[in-house]
């Protein structure tokens, strides 16, 4: 037995049986102690029952031990004994917590006072990750070494590991030397070492007078030298990832690695890998082990064109077998982690991954994520407009806007039929959203469209938004059918906002065309009620006094003496204004 | 003895504090004079930092186990750069067979300065230790300090035959590695087998040290990774590198040559020069262990940094050596650690196509001499202050003109020329199986050292087998 082997050797147990009362107290440790580890088996960490077994078990051990110092537990294969008295037993070695120490060789446990909470349920925590683990995978001595707690110690007899090490070896261990040998012959220096000898020694005794008292440098074990260089080199070194600096070593053996066979046994490896971190979501590796391997293709493709054509085979063969299903769900479970690599792994894959990027959108989850999936849309979807029109559904109204203003910040002309086809859809947010992106458009086709919406739509707001994004001033006949829907009996009916919106896309529209339809529309009159007439013709002169040009004004001078008395003085009023306002004299622009 | 209420709990700083200068105290006690200023400075720290506690705790008592320290119930923790004061004052209370030193609120700097003195210029009685030191103790008179026995079961025993064994075995286990593929295999018990050896390094690294003279038991590289792997959780411990690294470490260390296994016997152990194609066999092996490390990963659930280092531990640190780097601008921390550790023993053992090995004194000054292009300068120095001046292991010439083998490094930079040795002939060269003299013993009239070393030798040349000095204590 070598205790030397076993640092956390308990203090030995005093000797005969414990009295009935701690016993007792003993066993219910043990049972708290049971009871908390399979709680935290089933329930969540901040489950209840798992805090409250673990509160339990904290304040009845912390109690025992201050009391009695500590507390020695023995291990048996089936049981936990306390000073020789079994204090717990279970007997399926399957989930039997006495076994789960017994296996790895453990005699011995003692958990010391002062254990503070911190320490138990890290404690509890090592044996629930031990329990979890199939049996030839974990060892709960190893585990408890690593954490190296300060109030448990544990004992393992030498004999435990001497008799499972080399267990295959045939030839006995024999390290046997001859003590007798020892003080037997001579040794004869050489020549030379004597003469080196001769000359160290002499040298020697002349300084030795100024060496036996310099102690100065005593101290020096205090002195922290390179400790502090030392301490910012190890904080440097565990701050690198150990997977991206792993995924740089194979990059280097797979580069370094010219026979084929080795090679593709070590690219499955990194395969494996990533389908390990394409299952938890760590797409930051995900992403990187596909920028390296593409960045290894394109250099072994100068020299090692063998070598590349695997990698590139491994590349499309990721790609092509990536379960898009499962990815989206991921992502809606809340399990990605870095995003950004998400939609960098999702670009990687193509256009096909487009419908994770709406869904993702849609599904509205924090402000990052949309708009990292906003990025993703419009970057992929430049492409692909059809792809991203097709995306968008009247049922799914927030991926449909996002579509939309993708189509608008892109201004492709190819995307205006795409939010043509809008025109159908009865929401009418929608609608408005695609008459905004629609008048952003310069070409004439998208104002075109707007026309269209200010003729035949049914819904005023739609026809007044459309009147507002138009610009009429891109093509004569756009003007022409905009004057022509002015003056259509209709006009003087639409409500005043409409009436308003049209004149002013007029007004924006170029001043000459306006101001003739403007001049009409002051003379004409209709079969309507001379109030909404009478309010159309207010507006017209206040288009007019906005257009300012000579001739507007002209138009206006024409008013002021005609028209009935309410719009004749409107007219004057407006000629004053436009006389001894502040702009007075000057005309504006056309 | 004890209070059973505390209102406070001494930190572990404070602990640490404490133990780390009474240390100190203890061993300037051994050469100063009680007026001399360094001492009292230090013995002044030490007052008041035991006064403080003192006054919040009544007492201080001190517990000194198989290989830890308490204070007061707390396990004192010691990283690296306070390794040796453990170590000393673990060797300083053992030797005189001291369990515990308990002090007392009233304890005055006199008393303490006082008694630090006396244990330091105590010669330790041969036998009987503590029973001679007691009635000593009891004639001076120390009102507030008591002390007691080590209890009998904490007695330290001889167990070198254990950490012999323990050594041995593992060279088997690592051919059983090495040669099985069995998938039950896994590094379980690797681990537990570098667990025990850093224990046995945390209570006598010296020994351990010792060991690591033994070369070419079974095969070659069997032997080495073992000695590597030594080395290696020794250097890590000293740059102060957590348990789990450490056996990260361990095992990368012990399994960085597994590509060995893949390269024809007769190319490694030609007897003479190799020839550009053997050579360039010779290097694939960092490859070859890698991918070999690569395909047992899961089932042995083998660490990505142990392959890292079998790929990596013949990159210089300028990125020389091989294999060579195409897009990687460093090499990992273990690598570099182990790259060390490795050089040191490979070049420090005859090989049939070694015509020179080199002495561990010469293989340190020519590692230093690459330092930063080869070896990573801050961890070789780290290296080399770990080793000392004349290693363990190393023959030396005393200026008696005795003979001896290092077997204990002095913990003290500057002391790193007075190790202890075992002396193995006499100026004669009569060999001769002698006691273990501390170097930095000092003649009570003359107060100069007795011995002095003049020069170190090369063991081989003289067929001295060091490592049977040490498996001389195993047996
Ligand atoms: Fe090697
Ligand atoms: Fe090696």
């Amino acid at each position: 037995m070598d205790p030397r082997n076993n640092p956390q050797k308990p203090l030995e147990a005093k000797g005969g049986s414990p009295d009935p009362e701690t016993l007792k107290r003993v066993k219910e440790l043990f049972l708290l102690f049971a009871h908390a580890i399979s709680a935290t088996k089933l329930f969540p960490a901040h489950h209840a029952s798992v805090i409250n077994f673990q509160e339990e078990l904290y304040d009845k051990l912390t109690k025992f031990l201050e009391e009695h110092e500590e507390l020695n537990i023995g291990i048996q294969e089936n049981a936990f004994t306390y000073e020789g008295e079994i204090a717990y037993r279970d007997e399926n070695i399957l989930k039997s917590l006495p076994y789960l120490f017994f296996k790895d060789g453990m005699h011995k446990l003692t958990f010391l006072r002062d254990l503070d909470k911190a320490e138990l349920l890290a404690f509890l925590d090592v044996v629930r990750t031990v329990s979890l683990l199939p049996p030839d995978q974990h060892d709960i001595v190893e585990s408890l070494w690593e954490k190296d707690f300060p109030h448990s110690r544990y004992y393992v007899p030498d004999e435990f590991l001497e008799s499972r090490l080399a267990i295959h070896q045939k030839k006995a261990l024999d390290f046997k030397i001859d003590k007798a040998q020892m003080s037997q012959g001579k040794i004869e220096l050489t020549a030379e070492d004597r003469e080196v000898i001769h000359q160290k020694l002499t040298a020697r005794l002349q300084k030795e007078q100024k060496e036996a008292a310099d102690f100065a440098s005593l101290t020096d074990s205090l002195d922290k030298g390179d400790s502090s260089l030392i301490e910012s080199m190890l904080s440097y070194e565990r701050d690198i990832s150990t997977a991206l600096d792993f995924l740089g070593l194979i990059f280097e053996l797979l580069y370094t690695e010219d026979r084929l066979e080795p090679f593709k046994k070590a690219l499955s490896f990194v395969e494996k890998r990533y389908q390990e971190w394409l299952k938890k979501g760590d797409f930051t590796y995900v992403a990187i082990s596909i920028r390296q391997m593409e960045d290894l293709a394109q250099i072994l493709s100068l020299n090692a064109p063998e070598r590349a054509l695997e990698v590139e085979k491994f590349l499309k063969t990721i790609i092509d077998q990536c379960p898009l299903e499962a990815l989206l769900e991921m992502a809606r479970q809340g399990q990605i982690k870095d995003f950004k690599s998400f939609f960098e792994f999702l670009r990687r894959l193509g256009s096909k991954t487009l419908s994770i990027g709406a869904e993702l959108l849609e599904d509205g989850l924090d402000p990052e994520v949309r708009s990292a999936a906003f990025e993703f849309l419009e970057e992929m979807g430049k492409d692909h407009l059809d792809l991203l029109a097709n995306l968008a559904q009247e049922q799914k109204p927030f991926i449909t806007k996002a579509i939309i203003a993708i189509f608008s910040h892109l201004q492709d002309q190819k995307a205006i039929p795409f939010l043509a086809k809008f025109l159908s859809y009865k929401n009418k947010d929608i609608k408005i959203e695609v008459i905004e992106a629609l008048g952003r458009f310069s070409d004439t086709v998208a104002h075109k469209i707007l026309l269209e919406f200010m003729r035949e739509d049914k819904d005023e707001d739609i026809r007044t938004a459309a009147a507002e994004k138009i610009h009429l001033s891109l093509d004569k006949d756009l003007m022409n059918a905009a004057v022509h829907l002015a003056l259509a009996k209709n006009f003087h009916a639409k409500s005043l906002r409409e009436k308003e919106a049209l004149l002013k896309a007029l007004e924006r529209g170029g001043s000459d065309e306006a101001c003739d339809f403007l001049r009409v529309l002051l003379k004409k009159s209709g079969f309507l009620k001379k109030a909404k007439i009478e309010e159309s013709r207010l507006c017209a002169v206040r288009s007019l006094e906005t257009i300012a040009t000579p001739k507007a004004v002209e138009v206006l001078r024409g008013g002021a003496g005609r028209a009935k008395k309410k719009i004749k003085s409107a007219c004057r009023e407006a000629l004053e204004r436009l006389t001894t306002g502040k702009d007075a004299g000057k005309e504006r622009p056309s | 003895m004890t209070t059973q209420e505390r209102a406070s709990q001494i930190s572990q700083k404070e602990a640490l504090k404490i133990v780390v200068h009474l240390q100190v105290v203890l061993k300037l006690g051994k050469f100063y004079e009680p007026n001399n200023r360094i001492l009292q400075e230090q013995m002044e720290t030490l007052y008041s930092s035991m006064q403080t506690a003192l006054e919040r705790e009544d007492e201080i008592q001190i517990y000194v186990s198989q290989n830890s320290i308490s204070l007061n119930r707390v396990r004192v923790r010691f990283d690296f750069a306070t390794y040796h004061a453990s170590k000393f004052l673990l060797n300083a209370f053992q030797e005189r067979e001291i369990g515990s030193l308990i002090f007392y609120l009233g304890l005055t700097k006199e008393e303490l300065t006082r008694f630090m003195f006396f244990l330091a210029e105590k010669e330790i009685p041969k036998e009987d230790q503590f029973e001679q030191i007691f009635s000593d103790f009891e004639a001076a008179s120390f009102p507030h300090i008591l002390i007691e026995k080590i209890p009998p079961a904490e007695k330290v025993e001889t167990l070198d035959k254990a950490i012999a064994t323990m050594y041995f075995l593992g060279i088997y286990h690592l051919k059983e590695i090495f040669e099985q593929e069995d998938e039950a295999l896994n590094l379980n018990l690797t681990k537990r087998w570098v667990q025990s050896m850093f224990n046995h390094l945390a209570f006598d690294e010296s020994f351990l040290f010792g060991l690591t003279n033994v070369k070419n038991f079974d095969e070659y590289t069997l032997n080495h990774s073992v000695n590597v792997c030594l080395l290696a959780i020794a250097l890590g411990r000293r740059l102060g590198l957590s348990r789990p690294e450490l056996m990260e470490l361990g095992v990368s260390a012990l399994l960085h040559d597994l590509g060995k296994l893949e390269i024809p016997k007769d190319i490694l152990d030609k007897p003479a020069k190799l020839d550009a194609g053997e050579r360039a066999i010779i290097e694939t092996h960092p490859n070859l262990g890698a991918e070999k490390l690569i395909e047992q990963a899961s089932k042995r659930g083998i660490p990505d940094r142990v392959i890292q280092v079998a790929f990596e531990h013949h990159i210089n640190i300028d990125l020389s050596g091989y294999p060579k780097y195409v897009r990687r601008t460093s090499i990992n921390l273990f690598s570099k650690i182990v790259k060390i550790v490795d050089y040191f023993d490979a070049i420090t053992t005859k090989r049939v196509y070694r015509p020179k090995v080199f002495t561990r004194e010469e293989a340190l000054s020519l590692m230093l001499e690459k330092s930063g292009e080869e070896f990573d300068p801050l961890i070789l120095r780290t290296f080399a202050g770990m080793i000392g001046v004349y290693p363990i292991g190393s023959l030396v010439v005393l200026n008696t003109g005795d003979m001896g083998i290092v077997v204990e490094n002095n913990p003290l930079a500057s002391f790193a020329h007075k190790p202890k040795v075992k002396l193995i002939a006499d100026p004669q060269g009569n060999k001769m199986d002698g006691d273990i003299v501390d170097l930095t013993d000092l003649d009570p009239d003359t107060r100069r050292f007795k011995r002095t070393i003049i020069t170190s030798l090369d063991a081989d040349k003289y067929n001295i087998p060091v490592s049977d000095y040490f498996l001389l204590r195993a047996q």
